[in-house]
Order: structure tokens, then sequence, then C-alpha cells
């Protein structure tokens, strides 16, 4: 519990920042849409980067390494090959997909784009029959690949396609949309800096007369600037709050985009980001209100 | 003098603004508890310099400042308030704050503090007694005449204290009777034990009151008289 003193002083501070925020109205609310700006710049990467996440975990999880078989492959040589592979350390799951199958899925795909099947031509079927192994992680895709070409029966494999490509590929999107999204981040952060200390400037200005006071009965340092901290803490609070109740009220067409963007993102994991981009964005705001009034305060008032 | 009766000390004190201009240049001086004293000298002469020196609003480029038993400029900045809380201070322009009331403008020098709240009510109005102005508690700065304004000034100076009390030009905005009136309270405060220095142009208060004169001309003491005159006689 606040001691009398604390108390008193946390209340006079309330107050005197309630006071300043009306006082200079016009800074205070400048200084708040743009923190509102920034903190749903804030969100919205937040939210797409949720859905990258879940894009490239979702990629992650479908990594797996195929192994066609030569053409004159049986089934007992695949057997013998699957119980080989599944000696490999990182292999989860082994699927033989025979070449008939191989030619039925084939033709089911043609078929589902409207393509003429042109493989009657071929005289016989010409896929060969292949093995797909899932992972336990993707990171072990060139570990397993590799160790396919040097497992007894090697030789009955004709070729081995990995999806290391695909999963660097997407990690390399990922990681440049997150510097894009960190870069247009900080550009924000230093403009709503520069507003809030420009707004706080503002407050100490116009109360230079009540400071010149204070300071010259002997208040400590904490009771001159804590009104002023307020202040800035509430431009952050008020411009967080503004933040997530539009993210509340456009919530539904927003889960709408994302379900659309990101067609993998498990919808369970939606309440938690919630919870993530409100944490977030309070903090963020709370902590550069407050940044900028201490940089503001900077130098002054001793 | 024993160093722990003087309430001020200066010794070998210099002042230089950053333009080059000498605010004070090698001044000793000694004031004693329970003393009365005015600082006198035209304008430029140091005065102000002076007074910011004593609340270490200005700071000296040479020589030292003790102040309350405090060496002034050795303090650490969060000490600071812990030496103004010792002196009261008294400008020409009053300073209240004009949205709080007689009672609230001085009991916010103890509000900042951090003094419990009964021993606040209870100063406040020992000091609004004591400057006369018990039934002006809850009115406002602008409902008040200039002597009576600067009566809460004073009385938000005193409510602390104080050792020292610094009076900077305090009839400065006042007619001659009123000035007088002022001058009184602060005699009469004195006589409650409060080291007092006014810095004055008020040649007439000095004159008539007879007590300690400091005189400064171009940042140089150039008098210190007990019981003198405005202007220096011979």
């Amino acid at each position: 519990m606040l001691s009398g003193t604390s108390g008193r002083l946390l209340r006079l501070s309330l107050q005197a920042a309630a006071n300043g925020l009306v006082r200079n109205r016009l800074a205070t609310v400048a200084a708040t849409v743009t923190m509102t700006l920034m903190l749903l710049v804030l969100a919205s990467v937040l939210v797409i980067r949720a859905g990258l996440d879940a894009a490239l975990a979702y990629a992650d999880s479908k990594v797996e390494v195929v192994a066609y078989l030569k053409l004159d492959a049986t089934a007992a040589t695949a057997e013998r090959l699957s119980a080989e592979i599944r000696t490999i350390d990182g292999v989860r799951e082994i699927r033989f997909l025979s070449a008939a199958q191989a030619l039925k899925e084939f033709r089911q795909r043609l078929a589902d784009r409207g393509e003429p099947d042109l493989t009657g031509d071929a005289g016989g079927n010409p896929l060969p029959a292949s093995l797909e192994i899932a992972l336990n992680d993707p990171l072990d895709t060139a570990r397993v690949a590799d160790g396919l070409r040097t497992i007894p029966s090697s030789a009955d494999i004709e070729r081995v396609i990995d999806g290391r490509v695909l999963a660097e590929n997407l990690a390399s999107i990922t990681s440049t949309l997150r510097l894009i999204s960190l870069v247009v981040l900080l550009g924000f952060a230093v403009a709503v800096l520069a507003v809030v200390v420009n707004a706080i400037r503002l407050a100490i200005f116009s109360r230079k007369d009540e400071i010149e006071i204070m300071r010259l009965v002997g208040a400590s340092a904490t009771w001159v600037r804590l009104p002023f901290i307020l202040e800035g803490v509430a431009i952050g609070t008020i411009g967080a709050l503004i933040t997530l109740a539009i993210f509340g009220i456009l919530g539904a067409s927003v889960s709408a985009v994302m379900l659309n963007v990101f067609r993998v993102l498990p919808l369970e994991t939606s309440g938690i980001l919630v919870g993530q981009v409100a944490i977030t964005v309070l903090g963020a705001g709370v902590g550069l209100g407050a940044l900028g009034a201490l940089l503001s305060l900077r130098g002054r008032l001793d | 003098m024993s160093e722990a009766n003087a309430v001020v000390q200066l010794n070998g004190v210099c002042v230089r603004y950053p333009s080059g201009h000498e605010g004070l240049v090698g001044v000793s001086l000694e004031i004693k508890r329970g003393e009365f004293a005015f600082l006198v000298g035209p304008s430029g002469a140091g005065k102000s310099t002076l007074v910011g020196l004593l609340v270490r609003d200005v700071s000296p480029t040479d020589g030292t400042v003790r102040v309350a038993g405090f060496d002034v400029h050795a303090l650490a900045g969060r000490d600071v308030p812990r030496l103004r809380r010792r002196v009261g201070v008294v400008f020409q322009d009053f300073r209240l704050l004009p949205r709080r009331t007689v009672h609230e403008n001085v009991a916010f020098a103890l509000e900042v503090t951090g003094a419990p709240r009964e021993e606040i009510r209870v100063a406040v109005e020992q000091a609004l007694r004591i400057v006369g102005l018990s039934h002006l508690a809850d009115r406002y700065p602008d409902a008040l005449s200039g002597g009576e304004q600067q009566r809460t000034a004073i009385a938000r100076a005193i409510v602390g204290g104080p050792e020292l009390l610094i009076a900077d030009e305090p009839t400065g905005n006042l007619d001659p009777l009123i000035s007088w009136e002022i001058m009184e309270l602060l005699v009469q405060i004195n006589q409650l034990g409060v080291t007092v220095l006014v810095a004055t142009h008020d040649s007439d208060i000095v004159t008539t009151l007879r007590r300690r004169v400091i005189g400064l001309e171009g940042g140089r003491l150039i008098r210190d008289e007990e019981h003198a005159t405005y202007h220096r006689v011979g």
C-alpha cells in the first residue's frame, strides 16, 4: 500500500498531469493521434507476422524428402528401403507410393485442372514408385537426404528430391518482411517520440511558473517531474486504448482478411494472438509515452 | 564570529557569466543568525547574482558559499531541495499560483516537500496569522491587493520555518504605505528569530530602519556597515 506521502504525491501529480493534458489539448491530441497511428501499424505488423509465422510453420511441417525408386523396383525393394531409411535420425514417417498410385494421382491432378491426359501415349507407366519421407524437423532435410545416399540399398534409389529450397525461400521472405516491418516500426517510434517530447516540452513551458515555485520551495525532482512523466504515460495509454478499440471494432474484418491471406493459420491461435497484441500495444504505448517524457525532461528542471 | 553562528558565509566568491560579464568579484561576507541586513546597490551591481548564489540558481566561478550549514555548490543535485527548504525567498512579482487560493498557495510549499497533511494545516494557519491574512485564506490571488499578494508570498516563504528569508525587491511593485507595512512584517518575522536579507532600492526604508547595509557596485563589495543609511555618509 502507498504511504500517505506517496499517495498524495501520486494524487497531486495525477491532477497536475490531467490539468496539463487539458490545458495543452492541441499538443495532447497531436501526440495521441501520432501514437495511435504508430500503435495501429505495430498491431498490424504483429498480426501479419503471426500469419507469416503460421504459414512458415505450416510449410515447415510439409517439408519432406522424396526418394524416387528405379523403374524396376518392386514392393519388396521399397519395404527393404523403408526399413533402412527408418534408421536415419530425424525420420518421422515413410509413405510408399507405388508407380500405379503415382500415375493415378497424376491423372487425377490433370483432370482437376482440366488438362488433357497424354500419359496413355507413353506406352505404359512412365512414373516411378516413390517413398515420401516426413521429418521431425525441417532442419534435418539435408542430413536425411544425404543419409539416403549412404544406406546399403541406395542403388535402388533413382533420385532424391528434398523441400530445402521451398523452406529456405519462405524463411528468406519472412526474414525480409520482418526486417522491413522493424524499420517501419522504428521510423514510427522515432516520430512518436518526437511528438511526445514536443507535447511534454509545451507542458513544461506552460507550467514554468509553477515549476519555478516548486524549485524555489524545495520540491524534490520526483515532485517536479512526475506529473510530466504521467502525461507521457497517459498519452501512450490513451493511444493504446484507441488502437485496441479500433482493432476490436474491425476485429471480425481483420480475422476474415487473415483467414483469406493466411489460409493455413490455425483458428485456435487467434485468442492468444489478441492477448499478445493487446499487451504489446499497451506496453509500447506506455513505454514510448514515458520515454518521450523522460527525454523531454533530460537536463531540465534540475 | 563562529562558523556555526553564520547563516550566510561567502569566501572570495566570483561569478563570471558566459558573456564575460563579472556578476561578482571576490565577495566575502557573513550574516549571523538572527540578523536583519539590507543589500543595496544600483541595477547591475550584483544583488540578484548574490541572491541566486544563496539558493544555487547561480554557480560561482570561484570561492565558496555556505548557507544554513550547507556548502551550497558542493551539494549533490538531489540534495539541493534540502537547502531550498531552509531558505525562504520573496520576489518583487510575488510569483503566486493563480489557480490556487491563498491557503493553497502557502500549503503548496509544504505539499511538495511531502509533509503530513495535519502538519501542513497547522503550519499554514500559523503563517497566515503571522502575515495577517487568516481572513482571506480562501481568496484567489487575483482578488487580492498587491500588498496582500506579497503577504501571501511571505507566508509561503516562512511556512516551512526557514533559517534565512531573502526578499528580493519585495516593495518594488507596491505604493509607499504598503511598502512600509511589508517592511514592518519582515522586521516582525526577523524578531521571531529568522535571519532576513532584503535586496532593495528603497532608500527611505533603508535609511529609516538603520540596519546593517551591505553595498555592492560593479559586482564588488564596496561597504558593509551596521546601523547605516542607504547612502554612505561622508
